[in-house]
């Protein structure tokens, strides 16, 4: 598009040139013209109070002036009339544009305004617009002719004026002024050389003057002003003025130099010219003018800088004496002026034409209102503009003459004086004048206006923008707790340890049919989840239960439990179906009937790093009751996480250096550490539910591991300080943790890296956090003594987040030691929940 | 007839300040002896139960002329039992509009439960029954099952017989299961933790009875513990429930059999060692040492003739919470369980016969059936107690009774159809009408009496709470038991 336009505008500017012809005169040249004009109109007008016209005979005592401006221009009158002549013919191209109607009101405006003001007459511009008319006619055409045309429809002041102007000047005074002298006969004539018989005028040569003057000197090189050392590989230093070379002069070598700078006496008034390459004698002249600037000195050597003044005007002998001149009154006084006929002339045509209409009103009102339109309002104010506030109209009671009612009775004058002069309710008393002119002055006038200044120019007059929002706009558009029925409301069932102690941990059995808890006293009970009897017991005498975990697989009741240094296998075998039980006991003990021994390393061949991990068969007594392996593993392990098949368990040691990690098979006995250089210190560890993938969560990262391909898949960026619990949601794309920090984060691990959702609700660390395995449920517990409980629907679409209601605070544990609930777990199926807290309750909170 | 109000309303309003509002009043009864003419009367609004009562007692003339007794009535407004006076409950509940007619249903009124005596017991109670008179059979979670005398309203009266279970798991239930008209050789069942059903022969209950109770029959087939366990009319057919969600039925043979229909079921599991040789080796060894927390010393050990179901019933999803022969169709049978649903079954051929299904977190832990009506009751882990009406296809729960916390025990009323009673695990036994299903008639806590004397913790190391496992009503007494280790015994007619 640019091009194009560019193109356009050029070819527009070129057709504009074309249609002005060669004869258009640049913009500036036009002003300056304009300018010379107005100078002669000005001289003009002065001239009105001095001579007639400039272009009669002038008197002796013309000014000095135009002499000086008759010298600077070549010739005074052709070049005034080639100004009009452009001018009319700019005028006339401005006819052929669009914008002549225009130009002609505006010069009529201008008229106008003329008129108004000085008789003087027209200014230039006027003038010019006149002279495109008048070229078209002679100039010589008689007014009286122009005045036959005059329609007969004219006003009488138009042909008064008409009349007034169409005395013809006599223009035989003025045309045969001597313009030149070529027609006195002053040269000589010479048979001419190129007409037979004709003869030329011959004049004498001028003495222009200024031979002396350097500029004038024939410089014999004509090389100009370069640097003369391009010169200085060849034989000649330029050319002549015939194109012939100017060799270089001989030139002595330093020794003559100097031997020329002593002997000569004159070699100290020398300089060398360089477009000659010669040295020149300077002139005392020269020579004086250099000694001049030497002294600061005007170097003009006939400078007088202190000649006597001439007293033109008060010296002796040349007093004036006011007026100037006694001369009588020059004639041209009294003849019309020629141009003024002629700008006359003009201009009545112009009107006879109707192109200057006199008198005309400014701006003409439009015969039909638009009522609708608001364009004749005012400019719309800005958004933010605020007008200044209006003083009130005034009251009756400020009337110098206010009716009596207004006027008030001796105690309020004296009420008045009395209140502080905020609080009086009016600034004034009001008075009674029977006239205006008994007024006195109001001596508070200058206070009200200033106080009025200080209220304008103090008064932020700015619109304040309030941010108008509906603050429950901003909260996300939830759905009510009540529609997300059913979750856990209230306790329903408490599970009553004896004695004192804390419960670390709980979980619950994947048929929902027990619940087991660990607690610092070391024993770990099996609870029925329905009515909270406890029902079967281990006491471990190992100290306290860290951790508890069932089995996932329905098939096989499991129990892990930690204690220091230990991770027991327990299995309930009184209380379960006894294919259940033999399925267990077999699924265990396969690995110690294959061999007898009772420790075993790695998966039959040595694995590094494992050689302190022994699998122990407890006792006989124990193994009745359900003991089924002890595995002795370095530190103390604080966590265990069931793969969902039931054979694999992974642990966490965070105090057992870089054996921390385990991941054990029941079936073989095996242990495995899969990391030989931990990332940091490992908090808790999960199974993907469906991949062969494997979370570790340090202190401040989660790091997702493909078992299979033994590679890094992601780490997930906390934000958080230091994590406390992890959950994998069922479906395997999303995680929740909660840290000690008291955050709560959501990861959607097909999102992002980073949480999708913070949840900073607790007051407290967080220190248990479980999803639901079949419900749109997930449940956090913290150091504050609360669980919160949350739906949470992760939709199959991907391109739908998660979606997280916060739906009931539950309250009932107590926080003792500045700990409150301790371990969170979901009833299989069911919308129950099971806690433990450090009061040592562990209760059921069911829908 | 109608005019005989009229002129009583006038006189008593007469005696009373002539600006005293009145409210008109329709008065209705579901019983046809106690029913009044139907009309609209005009009552003064400050009256309150008492003088409706009387009211009613005038126009049925009850009066000693006529050698009737006056009948105490309760009034029912909105299902809510007038409590105060009219007026109030116009103000509370209509805001105060006095012209509008109230529809007041009235009903005999009953007694508050009179506390008549507690029994101590050393565990949980886990079951009770009333089903013979004077007698409480309970079973508590020391694996014992107890036949207490109930005459007696002394606190620690001794129990007559203690039969042990031979685990020591725990008895969750127990029942007659011979007709109460039966004198020798009673049978009783109890269900445990161990899965198992066991049924005791008692020879006699009389005093002079000097031969043992025994455990005759042991009844095996669940594969998780039992929940509750209910007998035929007969005392012939047992059908048992699990939480494993299958109902087992079972024929008692006539004459006790002489030969196990199942093999014993291994104590241990140990690889290596077979039960023969360990049960040489016991019989060797003398007496095994308990294994802790499964058997302890006072055990019988072998346990009775050990049965396999004659039937199962299989449908539920989770745990059955309780079963109920059908009051008046001996072929039919209900329960309720955890997945929310109430069945009935055939138990002829032990087809599912009605399916309700409820809410699936409508957990059922119990269920009872009015005698005279046939609608179902559960009470229910949601704190509810659900009245199912079962004759209907499309109807499911008919009514929801509001509790403060799980109903583990619920029991009907032998005669009325509209009386309950439950047991919670807070505490409470609750009597309730189910025309006023708001509020309870009457709540009886167990744990507001003295606590200087009580335990915490039983000899056997569980802690005591307040939570009530078990409740029976026989109409006359009531009793209920549960964490507390103690047996309230109440006298509350109902009706």
């Amino acid at each position: 598009m640019a091009p194009r336009n560019a193109a356009a505008s050029s070819s527009r500017v070129s057709s504009t040139n074309g249609t002005a012809g060669p004869s258009r005169i640049p913009p500036s040249s036009l002003a300056k013209s304009k300018k010379r004009v107005v100078e002669e109109i000005s001289q003009d007008q002065e001239d009105d109070f001095g001579s007639v016209g400039s272009g009669l005979d002038m008197s002796e005592d013309e000014d000095v002036d135009e002499d000086a401006e008759e010298e600077d221009e070549d010739e005074a009158f052709p070049e005034f009339d080639s100004e009009i002549e452009d001018n009319a013919q700019l005028a006339h191209e401005d006819d052929g544009d669009d914008e002549s109607d225009q130009n002609t009101q505006d010069e009529g405006e201008e008229l106008d305004d003329e008129d108004s003001g000085s008789e003087s007459g027209y200014n230039s511009s006027d003038i010019e617009a006149l002279y495109e008319d008048e070229d078209e006619d002679s100039p010589a055409t008689s007014p009286s002719s122009s005045q036959n045309n005059l329609p007969l429809s004219t006003d009488e002041k138009l042909s008064k004026l008409i009349a007034k102007n169409s005395i013809k000047p006599d223009e035989s005074l003025g045309t045969d002024a001597k313009i030149s002298r070529a027609k006195e006969g002053v040269g000589r004539l010479v048979p001419s050389k190129l007409v037979k018989g004709g003869y030329k005028r011959e004049y004498d040569d001028y003495e222009a003057g200024y031979g002396s003057e350097s500029s004038t000197e024939d410089n014999p090189n004509t090389v100009g002003n370069i640097p003369m050392e391009w010169y200085d590989d060849l034989p000649h230093i330029g050319y002549n003025v015939e194109g012939r070379k100017i060799f270089r002069p001989a030139q002595g070598d330093e020794l003559d130099k100097f031997l020329s700078n002593t002997e000569d006496p004159a070699a100290w008034t020398s300089a060398e010219d360089k477009l000659l390459q010669q040295s020149v004698q300077l002139t005392d002249k020269e020579l004086d003018i250099i000694r001049r600037l030497e002294r600061a000195e005007n170097p003009d050597a006939d400078y007088d800088p202190y000649q006597p003044t001439i007293e033109w005007f008060t010296g002796e002998g040349k007093e004036r004496v006011m007026p100037l001149s006694a001369a009588p009154e020059p004639k041209r006084r009294f003849v019309p002026s020629k141009w003024e006929h002629k700008k006359i002339m003009k201009i009545v045509k112009a009107i006879r034409e109707g192109r200057i209409i006199p008198n005309k009103p400014s701006a003409a009102k439009p015969t039909v209102y638009a009522i609708w339109s608001d364009a004749d309002q005012a400019n719309a104010p800005h958004a933010m503009y605020m007008p200044a506030p209006q003083l009130p109209p005034p009251k009756t009671i400020e009337s110098y003459n206010p009716p009596e009612e207004y006027l008030p009775t001796e105690e309020e004058k004296k009420d008045w004086e009395e209140m502080d002069k905020e609080d009086r309710k009016t600034d004034f008393l009001p008075e009674k004048y029977n006239a205006l002119r008994l007024v006195p002055g109001y001596k508070n006038l200058v206070q009200e206006k200033f106080e009025r200044c200080l209220d304008l120019y103090l008064a932020p007059r700015t619109r304040k923008v309030k941010l108008n929002i509906d603050p429950e706009s901003l909260i996300p558009k939830l759905p009510s707790p009540k529609e997300l029925k059913p979750f856990p409301i209230a306790c329903s069932v408490t599970y009553r340890h004896p004695g004192d102690t804390r419960v670390r941990t709980i979980s619950t059995s994947p048929d929902a049919t027990f619940v087991a808890s660990g607690s610092e006293d070391g024993i770990v009970r099996i609870w029925d989840l329905g009515n909270g009897r406890e029902v079967w017991r281990w006491d471990l005498n190992s100290g306290p239960i860290q951790y508890l975990d069932w089995s996932p697989y329905k098939e096989e009741s499991l129990l892990v439990a930690l204690v220091a240094g230990k991770i027991v296998v327990l299995s309930p075998l009184a209380l379960v179906a006894p294919i259940v039980a033999a399925n267990t006991l077999t699924h265990v003990n396969t690995a110690f009937a294959t061999s007898a021994a009772t420790t075993k390393m790695g998966s039959g061949k040595e694995v590094k790093g494992t050689e302190s991990i022994k699998w122990v068969r407890p006792n006989e007594r124990e193994r009745e009751r359900g003991v089924l392996v002890f595995v002795e593993v370095p530190g103390t392990p604080k966590q265990v996480s069931w793969h969902r098949k039931g054979d694999y368990f992974a642990t966490v040691a965070s105090d057992a250096s870089n054996k921390s990690v385990l991941i054990h098979q029941l079936s073989k006995h095996a242990t495995q550490s899969p990391f030989k250089k931990l990332p940091g210190q490992v908090q808790r560890v999960a199974f993907h539910p469906t991949k062969p993938h494997f979370f570790a969560a340090t202190q401040r990262y989660i790091r997702q591991y493909d078992l299979a391909a033994q590679t890094l898949v992601k780490t997930l960026q906390s934000g958080v300080k230091w994590i406390s619990s992890m959950d994998v949601h069922p479906g395997g794309d999303n995680l929740i943790i909660g840290s000690y920090d008291k955050k709560l984060a959501w990861f959607d691990m097909d999102l992002s890296t980073k949480p999708y959702k913070t949840l900073r609700y607790h007051t407290r660390a967080l220190r248990s956090v479980v999803y639901h395995p079949t419900l749109p449920l997930f449940a956090s517990s913290s150091d504050d003594g609360t669980i919160h409980i949350f739906h949470c629907t992760v939709y199959t679409d991907l391109m739908q987040n998660p979606l997280i209601v916060p739906l009931k605070i539950l309250r009932g544990h107590n926080v003792t030691d500045g700990i409150g609930v301790l371990d969170l777990r979901w009833v299989a199926g069911k919308p129950w929940l099971v806690s433990s807290g450090s009061d040592g309750e562990v209760k059921l909170w069911c829908s | 007839m109608a005019d005989v109000p009229m002129t009583s309303t006038s006189t008593s309003t007469s005696t009373l300040a002539a600006s005293v509002s009145q409210l008109p009043i329709n008065l209705f009864t579901r019983s046809t002896s106690d029913a009044i003419p139907q009309s609209t009367y005009f009552i003064p609004s400050s009256w309150r139960r008492f003088q409706l009562s009387e009211l009613i007692n005038k126009v049925l003339q009850n009066n000693n002329d006529n050698g009737k007794k006056p009948v105490p009535f309760e009034f029912l407004v909105n299902g809510e039992v007038l409590r105060g006076s009219l007026e109030n409950w116009v103000k509370r509940n209509r805001g105060g509009d006095e012209e509008s007619t109230l529809d007041i249903e009235y009903v005999r009124s009953t007694l508050p439960p009179q506390e008549a005596g507690r029994i101590e017991v050393e565990d949980w109670v886990s079951g009770l029954s009333l089903n013979r008179r004077g007698y409480i059979l309970l079973s508590s979670y020391l694996s014992h099952v107890q036949i207490l005398p109930l005459s007696s309203t002394a606190s620690t009266s001794s129990a007559l017989y203690t039969l042990p279970l031979p685990t020591s798991l725990g008895a969750t239930c127990c029942t007659w299961v011979s007709p109460s008209t039966q004198e020798n050789d009673i049978l009783l069942a109890a269900g445990g933790v161990d899965r198992l059903t066991h049924i005791f022969n008692l020879p006699s209950l009389s005093p002079d009875n000097t031969a043992s109770p025994r455990e005759i029959y042991t009844l095996h087939g669940h594969t998780a513990p039992v929940s509750s366990i209910i007998a035929s009319r007969s005392g012939k057919e047992i059908i048992s429930s699990s939480w494993d969600g299958n109902l087992n039925f079972y024929i008692l043979p006539n004459i006790e059999p002489t030969e196990h229909q199942l093999p014993s079921e291994p104590l241990s599991y140990l690889p290596g060692q077979g039960n023969k040789k360990r049960r040489k080796l016991e019989k060797e060894a003398g007496p095994k040492d308990p294994v802790e927390g499964l058997t302890d010393g006072d055990s019988t050990g072998e346990g009775g003739w050990r049965r396999a179901p004659d039937g199962v019933m299989r449908g539920h999803t989770g745990r059955i919470g309780g079963t109920v022969w059908d009051k008046n169709d001996n072929n039919r049978i209900w329960s309720a369980g955890w997945d929310g649903s109430v069945r009935g079954w055939d138990v002829e051929n032990g087809a599912g016969v009605v399916v309700r299904q409820g809410p699936f977190d409508k957990s059922a832990l119990c269920i009872d059936q009015f005698a005279s009506n046939g609608t179902l009751a559960t009470g229910n882990m949601d704190r509810t107690i659900c009245l199912w009406d079962t004759r209907q296809a499309t109807s499911l729960i008919s009514l929801t009774l509001p509790t403060a916390s799980p109903v583990p025990s619920i029991t009907t009323h032998p005669t009325s159809s509209f009386t309950l009673a439950s047991a919670t695990y807070s505490g409470v036994v609750q009597i309730w009408d189910i025309r006023s299903p708001k509020h309870a008639l009457f709540s009886v806590s167990n744990s507001n009496r003295k606590k200087e004397d009580s335990r915490k913790v039983t000899k056997n190391g569980k802690v005591l709470g307040e939570r009530l496992l078990a409740l029976d009503w026989d109409g006359q007494v009531l009793v209920a038991g549960g964490e507390d280790g103690e047996v309230g015994i109440w006298n509350a007619t109902g009706v």
